[in-house]
């Protein structure tokens, strides 16, 4: 472990904890802009009616009737402690609601990601080494393609390609990942390994040309522990740095995936939530992925020290 | 230091001309843009029939043929009509949200890197908040709140894209008012407010310029992912978005409805990408990928 790691871990983490503060403020302050008072509303849908001595005993329960700071620093206290209320349609705890899907998502997620790096780092690192040749060209404008094709559409074309014209892969629904989550990690996956494939191409290209890859080349090693020990290391660094940053694109890509395959992701509850207006489960998923979201770059930040023992904890 | 002349001007407006016509996504990605842009402005004199007004259920899901080149959608209307009145909808969205971005994004990188101190802390944090929202789930979280509608969209888009021109512009600031002819404008009594205009912003345009052309095609997508939720543009507006979210439901009867506002919305932001691609080599090759 690099010196200072430990005083860096610690610094980071306590730079985390007012960004998670805000995420709270910002969540809490949006469900105040809700026109219309929550209760009243819920119990003329569930109802037809509004009971004032009811929704004046709701109100007292939820706190409603406190001064806003006082809902706000209440709110943040259990969500500290992992409440994060009561659905307004299901009366179940939002938090149990919530993890009960994250395994689909995150099965999801994590097989769009393995697939993204996979072809992206591959196709880079053949693009590079091939340099101005057919296959570089052909990647590249790949990679154009890729990142600019949105992820519904995509999803979409392979489902009508291969469920409905070919009756290769089950159109949507949830099960093994063969032949499940194919289609939805192809879905999320491919935006990222376009942008994977095009840094990893100009991060290789800078790197190859470098003295100590001459050097290792001279050497006699062979070339494919000269790719990967030598050049891919150290090209690593910027790779990280995109999928750290592109981590944003996925789990909002997550959404939209979920969507379009009827994936029970945590995703697909936020978008449930919202058509029903259940609001604490609203909050609940976006306070939700915004933490896993600050998590994710936390790791991202820590995983330079693995990557590179040279990179200075000051 | 000489200002230069007219003569001298010319040729390295030429060369930059000659060198923009060498750069292939430039072309493509521009022509691509003059074609939406052309299409949108022409909507009413090219599009066969009224995107909306043209409704007749005895053409209900109607296939691609000579009456309707791209089929017709389940109220019977056009679909290649409603994709060009998308245009104007994604273009409009798209240009209207940076444009917003653009002002509030540099006013704050400006003031944010210029005057530093709580300024710059008070920004940078609110930025660092909304930046911790993974991009569209906080623009998914605003329309939640405020209802679906087109001009939400817009609101809620704007709101979330100034940051990264923030960051970039503050960025750039912080180097530029380092140099030495910033330093000479302040010895000579330049104000605050003329040392950011006149001598930092026009350094700052070109990446800016680069980061909005990009962020038209983001915008768009954005756009078009929140009405395919059904949080954005309501029917029967046609947005490319809210058209593949009903084609969605008939992806079995008539694949026409999902795969024809798909193309045009992965066209338009292929054009932009590659146009953002383009400026960023002709006019900031070391920020080259």
């Amino acid at each position: 472990m690099p010196r200072g790691i430990w005083g860096f871990i610690a610094r980071r983490l306590l730079l985390a904890v007012p960004v998670f503060v805000g995420v709270t403020l910002v969540t809490f302050a949006l469900m105040q802009i809700v026109p219309g008072d929550p209760v009243a509303l819920l119990m003329e849908e569930k109802m037809a009616t509004v009971d004032p001595a009811a929704a004046r005993i709701i109100r007292a329960k939820w706190g409603l009737d406190d001064p806003v700071p006082i809902q706000y620093l209440k709110f943040l206290r259990n969500a500290v402690r992992g409440d994060l209320g009561i659905s307004y349609r299901t009366d179940r705890d939002v938090t149990p609601s919530i993890l009960e899907r994250v395994p689909a998502t995150a099965k999801l997620a994590l097989a769009a990601l393995v697939l993204a790096i996979l072809i992206g780092v591959s196709m880079g690192i053949l693009a590079a080494l091939r340099q101005n040749t057919f296959f570089d060209s052909a990647s590249i404008m790949l990679a154009t393609v890729g990142v600019s094709i949105p992820n519904f559409w995509l999803g979409l074309l392979l489902i009508y390609l291969l469920a409905v014209e070919w009756r290769w892969l089950p159109p949507s629904g949830y099960g093994p990942a063969w032949p499940y989550l194919i289609m939805p990690a192809v879905t999320l996956g491919t935006g990222l390994s376009a942008v994977i494939a095009r840094l990893t191409r100009s991060s290789m290209l800078e790197v190859i040309r470098q003295d100590y890859v001459r050097t290792a080349r001279a050497k006699g090693l062979p070339d494919r522990r000269v790719i990967m020990t030598h050049a891919l290391r150290n090209a690593a660094i910027p790779i990280v740095t995109v999928v750290g940053v592109q981590m944003s694109g996925l789990l909002s890509g997550a959404v939209i995936t979920e969507r379009v395959f009827s994936w029970p992701g945590v995703g697909r509850l936020l978008l449930d939530s919202i058509s029903v207006r259940d609001l604490p489960m609203v909050q609940g998923c976006v306070l939700f992925i915004a933490t896993i979201f600050i998590g994710l770059n936390l790791l991202v930040d820590l995983s330079y020290a693995a990557l590179d023992p040279r990179i200075k904890y000051e | 230091m000489k200002a230069p002349t007219p003569a001298r001007i010319a040729p390295l407006r030429r060369s930059r001309w000659r060198r923009a016509r060498r750069l292939r996504n430039l072309t493509i990605g521009g022509s691509i843009i003059a074609v939406l842009v052309a299409v949108a402005i022409l909507a009413p004199w090219i599009a066969p029939f009224d995107p909306v007004k043209d409704a007749d259920l005895n053409n209900y899901l109607q296939p691609p043929g000579d009456r309707f080149p791209l089929g017709a959608d389940l109220f019977g209307r056009d679909v290649l009509s409603r994709i060009i009145y998308g245009a104007r909808i994604s273009l409009g969205v798209g240009i209207a949200v940076q444009a917003s971005a653009l002002t509030l994004g540099m006013t704050l990188g400006l003031l944010s890197g210029f005057y530093g101190g709580w300024i710059d802390n008070v920004i940078m944090r609110l930025a660092e908040v909304i930046f911790a929202f993974p991009g569209l789930l906080f623009a998914i979280t605003i329309m939640a709140v405020i209802g679906p509608s087109l001009y939400n969209v817009f609101l809620a888009l704007g709101l979330v894209s100034w940051t990264s021109l923030a960051r970039l512009v503050r960025g750039q600031v912080l180097a530029i008012r380092q140099h030495e002819y910033v330093e000479a404008a302040r010895a000579v009594g330049a104000s605050n407010a003329r040392i950011i205009v006149r001598h930092i912003l026009p350094n700052t345009t070109a990446s800016a310029i680069i980061l909005v052309t990009l962020g038209i095609g983001g915008a768009i997508l954005a756009e078009a992912s929140l009405s395919f939720l059904g949080l954005g543009a309501q029917p029967p507006t046609p947005s490319w978005g809210s058209m593949l979210s009903t084609g969605r439901d008939y992806l079995l009867q008539a694949p026409w409805l999902s795969i024809y506002p798909g193309l045009a919305i992965f066209l338009t932001v292929m054009g932009f990408n590659l146009l953002g691609d383009g400026l960023r080599d002709l006019l900031d090759p070391r920020m080259q990928t």
